[in-house]
Parts: C-alpha cells; sequence; structure tokens
C-alpha cells in the first residue's frame, strides 16, 4: 500500500537531482522493475565503464528490501558472475541491515561506493577476493579488462 | 637535594634523578640538535658512573668506556660536560647540516620568478619557504592554481609540484621536479595554453547545458553528464590532450529512449569536426537543435526532499489513509515521524520483541529504541 506512493516519490526526487554517477528509471508502469545505470567511480578499474542494473521492487516494499542484479558484467570481489550483489543492505535483518528508510537512491549510492571500496573479507567471489588481498595489480589489469570488454558501449 | 643535583638541573633541565638517593638519573641530552636518551647509574662502591649504551650512543662505546673509567673524581655535572664535549666533537661535522645555501637558493629563485614574470596572477611563499603557491590567469580569465613545496634535501630538484588544478596525464605526471621555479612555470603556463581549447569546450558546456555532474565542475574534471530530458542523460569524456581525439560519449537512462539516441550517434559520428565549437558538434550529432535549458535557481529551492520534515519516514507521505505521522522518534537528535501502521509493519517484519501493549524494537532511522502501540 505504502509502495506505489513511495516509489514515485524516490523516482520524482533522483529525476529531479540524480546523485553523482547514478540513473534510475522505471521499466513498468506499476513500479516493480526499474532499471539502473552506475558510472564507475573516478580512479577505479572501473572508471569510464557504465554498469547497467536491475531492480525488482517487491510488493511489501519498502518493508522488504528490492532485490537488484547487475546485469554487466563485472570483475568485482563482492559480485558473481550471475550478477548478484553481496551487500548487507541489501539483506533483511538480522543477518542483513536493510533498512525502510534507505531507498533505491540510497542502495544504488552503497553499490557505487562497494565499487570504489571493495570488500574481500566478506567475499563472493573468493578467488578475486585473494587476488585483491595479494595481487592488486593483477585484479586491477583483469577488473579494468573487464570493464572494457563489457561495460563500455 | 644537594647542590650538585639543583646545578645538573640548572644544566641539564631535561635530565632528572630516579631514586631518592641522586645515584640513578635519566632523561635526554640534546648535542647537535639531536636527542640523546641517557640512563646513567652512579656505582658507589667503585666511584664510577656508568652509562646505559644503546643504539644512538652505540657509536660512542669506547669513549663512553674511558670516560666512565676516569669518572671516579667527578660529579654528575662534570659527567654530563665531558660527555657532552665528547659527541659534539664527533658529531659537528656530520650531523650539523648547512641548509642556508638551499634557502638561498629558493629565494633567489622565488624573487627572480615575480621580477620576470610581472604578470604572475598571484603567486606566495610560505614563511617556513616549504610551499609555493601561484595563480595563473589564462586568456579567458580562467584561474589555474600550482602548489610546489619544496624539499631542501634535495638540491638538484629542490622544487615538487605538490598539487595543481591542470587535468591529469594518464601516463605519468605532467610536472618534473626541478631545481628552477622558472621551468616549472613555464611548464605550467604552457600547458594551459596548449589545453585552451579543452577549457573553452568544458566552459561552454557548463555554461549552456543541464550538467548533473561533476557537482562543481573543475578545471581538472575531464567528463560532464548533461541532462538531456527528464531520464536520459548523456556523460561525455574529452581528452585534454588531444583536441583532435573524439570525445567519449555515453547514454544513462531507461534502454527505450537511450537506444534512439546510440543509433544518432553512430550515424552522425563520422560527421564530426574535431576542434570545431563542440556545442554545435553535439547538437548535429544529437540532431537537437538546442540543449534543455538549465535549471533555474528559482526551480533548485523547491527541490523534492525525499522525506519532508514531518512526513513518515517509512512511506516518504504525509497521509496514510488519511491518518497524519503520530510517533516520533525519542532520540533528540532523531526525532523522525512515522505513521503508526508503516511502523508497526516495519517492527513485525524484523520481529521485535512485544510486552504487554507495545512493540519494543529499534529505530530505522536511527536505531536507537523506539516502541510501536498495538
Amino acid at each position: 500500500m505504502q509502495k506505489q506512493q513511495r516509489l514515485s516519490r524516490e523516482l520524482a526526487k533522483i529525476t529531479q537531482s540524480p546523485p553523482p554517477g547514478i540513473c534510475l528509471s522505471a521499466k513498468d508502469d506499476k513500479l516493480n522493475v526499474f532499471e539502473a545505470s552506475i558510472v564507475g567511480p573516478e580512479s577505479t578499474p572501473y572508471c569510464n565503464g557504465i554498469f547497467n542494473l536491475e531492480l525488482m521492487v517487491p510488493e511489501n516494499y519498502p518493508f522488504s528490501p528490492p532485490s537488484i542484479k547487475f546485469l554487466t558484467k563485472i570483475y568485482h570481489p563482492n559480485i558473481d558472475d550471475n550478477g548478484r550483489i553481496c551487500l548487507d543492505l541489501i539483506k533483511m535483518p538480522p543477518k542483513g541491515n536493510w533498512r525502510p528508510t534507505i531507498g533505491l537512491e540510497g542502495l544504488l549510492i552503497a553499490i557505487r561506493m562497494l565499487l570504489e571500496n571493495p570488500n574481500p573479507d566478506d567475499p563472493l567471489m573468493v578467488e578475486i577476493a585473494e587476488e585483491f588481498k595479494n595481487n592488486k595489480p593483477e585484479y586491477k589489469r583483469k577488473a579494468k579488462l573487464f570493464t572494457e570488454q563489457h561495460a563500455t558501449k | 637535594m644537594n647542590d650538585i643535583v639543583i646545578d645538573m638541573m640548572l644544566k641539564y633541565p631535561s635530565i632528572l634523578p630516579v631514586n631518592p638517593q641522586y645515584t640513578e638519573f635519566q632523561g635526554y641530552l640534546t648535542i647537535n640538535g639531536i636527542d640523546y636518551k641517557l640512563h646513567i647509574k652512579q656505582q658507589l662502591e667503585k666511584q664510577q658512573f656508568q652509562l646505559t649504551v644503546d643504539s644512538p650512543l652505540q657509536q660512542f662505546k669506547d669513549d663512553i668506556v674511558n670516560l666512565e673509567c676516569s669518572s671516579k673524581s667527578s660529579n654528575i655535572v662534570t659527567f654530563l660536560d665531558s660527555l657532552k664535549e665528547i659527541i659534539s666533537l664527533k658529531t659537528t661535522i656530520q650531523n650539523n647540516k648547512n641548509f642556508t645555501d638551499a634557502y638561498k637558493h629558493i629565494l633567489s629563485e622565488y624573487v627572480e620568478l615575480r621580477e620576470f614574470y610581472i604578470n604572475i596572477n598571484k603567486c606566495s611563499i610560505s614563511q617556513d619557504l616549504s610551499l609555493i603557491k601561484i595563480s595563473h590567469l589564462d586568456e579567458s580569465d580562467r584561474q589555474h592554481e600550482l602548489e610546489i613545496i619544496v624539499d631542501v634535501n634535495k638540491l638538484q630538484e629542490i622544487f615538487k609540484v605538490h598539487r595543481h588544478s591542470l587535468p591529469e596525464k594518464e601516463d605519468g605526471d605532467l610536472f618534473q621536479n626541478s631545481n628552477s621555479l622558472k621551468t616549472i612555470y613555464e611548464k605550467f603556463v604552457s600547458t594551459i595554453e596548449r589545453l585552451q581549447y579543452f577549457f573553452n569546450s568544458m566552459d561552454s558546456l557548463d555554461h549552456t547545458c543541464h550538467i548533473l555532474d561533476p557537482e562543481r565542475p573543475t578545471t581538472k574534471d575531464c567528463y560532464r553528464r548533461i541532462g538531456l530530458d527528464l531520464t536520459v542523460s548523456m556523460v561525455i569524456t574529452l581528452n585534454p590532450w588531444n583536441d583532435a581525439c573524439i570525445p567519449s560519449i555515453k547514454f544513462l537512462g531507461p534502454g527505450r529512449s537511450v537506444d534512439g539516441f546510440r543509433q544518432k550517434v553512430a550515424e552522425n559520428l563520422i560527421n564530426w569536426q574535431a576542434n570545431a565549437n563542440i556545442l554545435d558538434e553535439l547538437l548535429k550529432l544529437l540532431e537537437l537543435s538546442s540543449f534543455p535549458a538549465k535549471l533555474k535557481d528559482k526551480d533548485k529551492k523547491d527541490e523534492i526532499l525525499l522525506c519532508d520534515v514531518g512526513e513518515c519516514c517509512i512511506c516518504f507521505s504525509l497521509r496514510l489513509n488519511d491518518k497524519l505521522p503520530e510517533i516520533v522518534c525519542q532520540n533528540a537528535s532523531c526525532e523522525q515521524f512515522f505513521h503508526k501502521e508503516c511502523l508497526y509493519q516495519w517492527l513485525v517484519s524484523v520481529n521485535a520483541k512485544q510486552s504487554f501493549n507495545e512493540l519494543n524494537g529499534q529505530c530505522p532511522n536511527c536505531e536507537k529504541h523506539i516502541s510501536c502501540p498495538l
């Protein structure tokens, strides 16, 4: 019941003053599916890339978090081959940290920050996390290559 | 306290007795600008002083042993005097670095720079001569900044560019360390001249278009995110170092609207003319007659807030089924409003504890305790 009202408000806000490097738009009139793009943050291997994401908003939003996944392939310790993201904010408490005050914009900002600062201590891709910790140059090289191959269209 | 100890404290204030018998002392002895940590014991039966020798003093070990042996007739003050003499004799040459030449060089370079380039906009040097700031106005009255730090330990490359307002070069640093301020400044000015097309292009974009990113563009930023309509925006990245290079253009927004723009770019990009007015070229590229106007300041004032004061910060609205938010978080630094219904639903979904006739849990905004009547 709160969903429609809240999402249209969120959408109006993000359209009027979009946060740096983030773009969000609804894919259907019922506001169930959204598409988002994140511009790779500067001075990271994701720089110059544009990453597309899909957000599915559940019926009982904002009491449950939306599910978010990357459509664009990305080389990152916390994002797997299918685009699933390991982020506490998109899981329900007590395991996660979702709160109804966060909102789609907040999540997208958090995901962009995750690109800036990967969290290798809570990895989804163990090998990439090991590489991130022990062989940064190699991680950067591969992440940059992935960005060039998949995210620069 | 005996006279000798008082003498010692007057002469060597950073050394103090450790025990009430005044046979053990500890503290620092400063010689030629270097602090040595000391621990001295007077052995009464041998009537000798003994000095604990650790790393910085190790180099004078032989002298110290000699000194200890001949310290029978001395007291703590004469012992410290002779110790100081020994060390100061041995260290004068190697440790007493003379920076006079370096400072003279810095000052003469600085004065010369100011006299030679009388049209420097602003130029200043910090009191300890460690930082030089220069600002330069280019032909379009844009201000460019340069900060140089001084490293007196390296005479050959005493000036090092610490920060500058020019875009970064991908392959390494723009400036090399140098011992000549003029060289650095000339490089700075010539680089600015070389970048004029880039600066002009960026300025005209900033002036005409609705810039979403960066929030406050600087001369360092090589990209702009430009709003094209309500949902579509374009990220344009210029290569400041190569005017002939076609800018990289990417679109953000819902797929169906973006595809149209992408197609236009794919068709028209071959007609892009380098070095021409970037606005004209962009309009041609996107087949637009003009760019969407900038938001007026007036519009910015009634910017939508995600959640206004007094609105429920779960459903982001004032009225829900015609009820107003009635619960306020008791934490003084939070004080957010909630509809009873919204808060109840949230607390239930996180399995909050029920006691008597209320639910107890955490405020979704500040995580402090909050309760909701049933």
